[in-house]
């Protein structure tokens, strides 16, 4: 009479191994909840990866990078992109090589042209010795990622000048990431100091910094950024308006974070969790930083990733408008600037190519923040 | 038996929606009103009430968590007498190590993020009974053990945890500072039936064990009779009557006190539901009001005494502390069995 | 079990899929409502109580998946329709939702649209069931919102949500669910978020207009004393099983399953008030979702536990009259023991 479960085993055994996995929770630390959950995301996933490349991009550009992005390659100003072959004109196989090239005028209209020498070959080389360099800044080096001997390669082709499109690229992805960090690091600190000091104040306190962040933010930000990128002086090196132009871009993404992290503290202040703690005897300064602060870090965290792409973009935007960056310096909005008139859209579209990196990264943490999210809460299932 | 805790006249008012573009202060909410009691050391004292009664601001208000707008708390404890409503806030952290709080959510009253030992250890380190966590483990597990949980379990997070075992966590972390006071409010409250036997049975082996003083809220009359040896009913912060169990069960006084208990759905099938009927539902406090809060949905108010004059919490018969002003001409009814 | 029922559940299985494992919350749910009566689910957390119930009206979230059974419904036509058969977005379904078969909410709060009057709200269901004008159909609302007891029910029909008490709000989820007279009401702890002030009201309600309409009533509460007053039948849940079901003075009087008696001493009564402080608990907590045992789900908490059966799987029913019936091996060694004996050997 006794009746089997209906049960299937299969699902059983599956839920054994869920029990396990639960165990192993029961001890995880917030820190590790979250990741577990991050995990899941795919797209999250992908969006670090493509980060975490552009990084080390930005930390060895030399080493990645052919040339140094000020040198002219005059035999082959605004010429396009390097083919990469295998196959040569006879369809025989080859190491990855590329074709040597001439610079020729143009029989009618006089204009430069690029013209490619079909016989000689030049192979493409891993871990070639090329430009000197200073590794890291101060280690002395010369060798590079690849490259060729001989002929110069240009990945994504070169400008006017003849300068390297795709190693300027790199050089550019440093200061716009840079740029992008910097920026978010100094408006988080801004944005923790002042909002902390509203949450925890109160009253007048609390009051004249909300009006001051409706304030900022009631000013159309395109305008302000151009006056105030347009009052640099124009003989300030390259270095200081770099500084600068992060400082006000910081100036100004920090308001959204100050009223995240009040409204964060006002609500906790609430929890119960915190009365508990105070009834334990611990001083503010205790609430604050072990109770407080670590349970709404991770939110602080999503809006710093989601802040990162518009400081990037509104540096980019600035340098676009020749207003921010300038040369030697050069970032991906510099970059841009050169790819403004229609002519030289027509003739050498390769110049957009930096555009394409902005899109990468900007959709990249995007993909970033939204695993973020919803890791940010790792106690809600 | 002498009185461990006092209060005297203690007023917790909200400021009311502002009017006006230049935020004119509304008239305020009156959510505790003028309520004054004391507990016996060693007592339980059960404070019901429906919600929006005030009875939780009224217990936070004890331990300042809720700072009172008027009025005054003493404590009569082992180191001294104190005026908890004077105290400044050292003074304040110190006194809490002899007054505690259980909360009701047992989901949110722990910091998910730090495991239970340290939840149940802080505030030994803190106060600087404990130099390190090494130090204060002794103590942590042996209360974590008088609270039923298991010692290996104390290195995990508050989510590995049943809502059930939860309340233990904060019960033990309320306990482990041995506090002669600890308020309850409504510990079992967000618990499965099968649950808050067990967590009620803690509460009362833990009080009768450490001798302590209990202040519990529910809005659960039967719960609180289990507990408690006295039960104050609350209504609209004020408090309108006050006797111990047996004979507030044995004979209402009130006719809000009658209606709730009437209002108990009897496990009986057979036992009609609910013969003394109040209509309608409380209308907040403020001070506009007048008369009697209760009068509105009292089924013997009149139109004139009722509805005009507060009636003050009075002593009538024998020692019964009632607010209304026909306790000794009204016959009430309540369960004479007990 | 005779064939005068409204609604008949036969071996409801639902499933929640986390990750990969499918692990079943309703497992061989068995009841029927017989017409005008109160049918109550009892339960903890977690028992599949309010699952079984959105599957019938199929509101059952994503995730969630009914893996077996039948739900039998005689419709107003007089026809069986097997609910489970249905599109749960189809056409049928929205028929007989409201119309046959109405439903209110345990939160009065979140149940009515903060931006539509209540009277919109009510007058909906009346537009999209009812063949009325909209001077009638106004009429009928407001004509039922005195019947479920609010004062002025004219103005009422032109207030929102806020301006409601809870109990009032209550009071119009009912009024909006009984609006085109429906043939059963499920109920899903309909006073739990209530004062017991309010909660004596709205019960009395219920209770009042169930009696006037002779309308069947699914009833789902933890609250013992809330099943006592309303059921007339009852069934207890534990881990998406039924453990026990019978009329209610059957269950409240002479309860058989160990964990409806542990249920029934666990919670404080009245008439032991100042005898004993002490309750007697039930030990031990319900088991995670994914520790489901194999065997009896209550076993491990269980003070008649038999080992090597109880653990092997779930018992089967044993009746002890012709509607009380229980799934508890202890239960039916004691009825038939001899039996039981030769079956194990």
């Amino acid at each position: 009479m006794s009746q089997t479960s209906p049960t299937p085993n299969q699902p059983n055994m599956v839920a054994a191994n869920k029990v396990k996995s639960i165990r192993r929770l029961d001890l995880a630390t917030s820190r590790q909840l979250m990741w577990y959950k991050f995990k899941r995301h795919k797209l999250a996933m992908i969006g670090t990866g493509i980060i975490f490349v552009f990084l080390l991009l930005s930390i060895f550009p030399e080493f990645i990078s052919t040339t140094k992005p000020q040198l002219r390659d005059p035999a082959y100003s605004s010429g396009p992109p390097t083919g990469i072959h295998i196959f040569d004109e006879e369809w025989q196989i080859h190491w990855p090589f590329i074709y040597g090239h001439k610079m020729k005028r143009h029989p009618v209209t006089l204009r430069k042209l690029v013209v490619l020498d079909t016989d000689t070959r030049v192979p493409i080389e891993f871990f070639v010795r090329g430009e000197a360099y200073k590794f890291l800044g101060f280690i002395p080096a010369d060798l590079h990622l690849f490259g060729t001997l001989g002929t110069q390669i240009h990945l994504f082709g070169t400008d006017k000048l003849g300068r390297d499109i795709f190693s300027r690229t790199i050089y550019a992805t440093r200061v716009s990431m840079s740029i992008g960090i910097i920026g978010v690091m100094a408006a988080f600190f801004i944005g923790l100091a002042i909002g902390g000091l509203a949450g925890l104040k109160g009253g007048w306190v609390d009051n004249v910094i909300m009006r001051l962040i409706e304030f900022i933010r009631s000013i159309p930000s395109l305008p302000l950024w151009l006056g105030l990128a347009a009052s640099l002086p124009r003989e300030w090196s390259a270095t200081t308006v770099y500084v600068v132009v992060t400082l006000i871009l910081a100036a100004l993404g920090w308001t959204t974070l100050a009223r995240r992290v009040r409204s964060k503290l006002l609500t906790l202040q609430n929890e119960d969790f915190i009365q508990a703690a105070r009834l334990a005897g611990c001083s503010n300064y205790r609430l604050v930083t072990k109770h407080m602060l670590p349970s709404f870090m991770s939110y602080l965290i999503v809006d710093l990733t989601v802040a990162f792409p518009y400081i990037l973009l509104a540096e980019t935007s600035l340098s676009f408008l020749g207003l921010g960056m300038r040369e030697p310096m050069v970032s991906w909005g510099v970059l841009l600037f050169s790819a403004q008139n229609v002519t030289a859209l027509a003739h050498t579209p390769w110049l957009l190519i930096p555009g394409g990196f902005i899109l990468v990264i900007v959709i990249a943490f995007n993909f970033f923040g939204d695993g973020m999210r919803d890791a940010a809460d790792p106690y809600t299932k | 038996m002498s009185n461990l805790i006092e209060v005297e006249n203690l007023t917790v008012e909200f400021s009311g929606p502002s009017k006006g573009l230049f935020g004119k202060k509304g008239t305020p909410i009156t959510a505790v009103d003028d309520v004054s009691l004391y507990i016996k050391k060693g007592e339980a004292l059960g404070l019901v009430g429906e919600s929006g009664s005030g009875k939780t601001t009224f217990g936070r208000a004890l331990l300042r968590l809720q700072e009172p707008t008027s009025g005054q708390v003493k404590m009569h404890g082992q180191s001294g007498s104190k005026v908890i409503t004077d105290l400044d806030a050292k003074s304040l952290r110190k006194a809490w190590q002899e007054m505690q709080m259980v909360f009701q959510d047992p989901q949110s009253s722990l910091n998910p993020r730090m495991t239970v030992m340290d939840s149940i250890a802080e505030s030994l380190i803190v106060n600087g009974l404990a130099k390190n966590m090494e130090a204060a483990k002794p103590r942590v597990l042996e209360v974590a053990q008088s609270c039923g949980l298991s010692v290996d379990q104390l290195s995990r997070y508050p989510h590995a945890f049943s809502g059930g075992q939860r309340q233990r966590i904060s019960i033990a972390r309320a306990l482990v500072m041995q506090p002669e006071f600890i308020i309850c409010d409504e510990p079992v409250s967000a618990l499965d039936v099968s649950i808050q036997a067990q967590i009620l049975n803690l509460l009362i082996d833990q009080q009768q064990e450490l001798d302590l003083t209990l202040l519990f809220i529910s809005h659960d009359l039967i719960v609180v009779a289990y507990i408690c040896d006295r039960i104050a009913v609350m209504y609209l912060g004020n408090i309108i009557e006050i006797a111990p169990t047996k004979d507030l069960f044995k004979l209402p006084l009130h006719p809000y006190t009658e209606a709730l208990m009437s209002a108990i759905p009897s496990d009986d099938p057979d036992q009609q539901l609910m013969q003394a009927g109040i209509s309608g539902e409380a209308i907040g406090n403020d001070a506009t009001r007048q008369g009697c809060l209760f009068a509105p949905r009292c089924q013997y108010a009149d139109k004139d005494k009722c509805q005009n004059v507060k009636p003050p919490l009075t002593e009538v018969n024998n020692n019964r502390l009632v607010a209304c002003h026909y306790a000794d001409k009204l016959t009430l009814n309540g369960f004479e069995t007990i | 079990m005779s064939d005068d029922y409204l609604l008949k559940v036969e071996d409801l299985t639902i499933s929640l899929d986390v990750d990969k494992a499918s692990i079943p919350i309703v497992e061989g749910v068995n009841f029927a409502i017989k017409p005008g009566r109160v049918f109550a689910l009892v339960g903890e957390s977690g028992s599949g109580k309010t699952i079984v119930s959105l599957s019938i009206l199929r509101l059952l979230g994503k995730g969630v998946r009914i893996t077996g059974g039948k739900i039998l419904f005689k419709d107003n036509n007089g026809k069986t329709v097997d609910i489970l058969k249905l599109n749960p977005k189809g056409k049928d379904i929205q028929a007989i939702r409201a119309a046959q078969i109405g439903m209110i909410f345990q939160e009065p709060m979140s149940s009515f649209s903060p931006v539509h009057t209540i009277g919109n709200q009510i007058e909906e269901v009346v537009n999209l069931h009812l063949d009325l004008d909209k001077k009638q159909a106004r009429q009928k609302c407001i004509e039922m919102l005195g019947k479920v007891g609010i004062v002025n029910p004219e103005r009422a029909f032109d207030q929102y949500p806020f301006e409601f008490s809870g109990g009032m709000r209550q009071r119009a989820m009912i009024a909006r669910a009984m609006i085109c007279n429906p043939k059963l009401l499920i109920a899903d702890e309909p006073t739990t978020a209530l004062d017991v002030t309010i909660q004596a009201q709205i019960l009395k309600l219920m209770k009042n207009l169930q009696n006037e309409l002779n309308m069947a009533n699914l009833f789902i509460s933890h609250n013992i004393g809330v099943i006592a007053q309303i059921a007339d039948d009852v069934a207890i849940m534990y881990m998406g099983k039924i453990v026990e079901q019978g009329p209610v003075r059957d269950i409240l009087r002479k309860p058989q399953h160990p964990y409806t008696k542990g249920l029934l001493r666990a919670i404080p009564h009245l008439a032991d008030i100042g005898r004993s402080r002490r309750l007697e608990p039930i030990a031990g907590s319900v088991p995670n979702l994914f520790e489901r045992p194999n065997g009896c789900p209550f076993a491990a908490r269980c003070s008649q536990f038999i080992e090597n059966i109880c653990d092997r799987g779930f018992p089967e029913k044993t009746k002890l009259s012709p509607d009380h019936s229980v799934f508890c091996y202890a239960v039916a060694q004691d009825v038939n023991g001899s039996q039981m004996q030769e079956v194990v050997a």
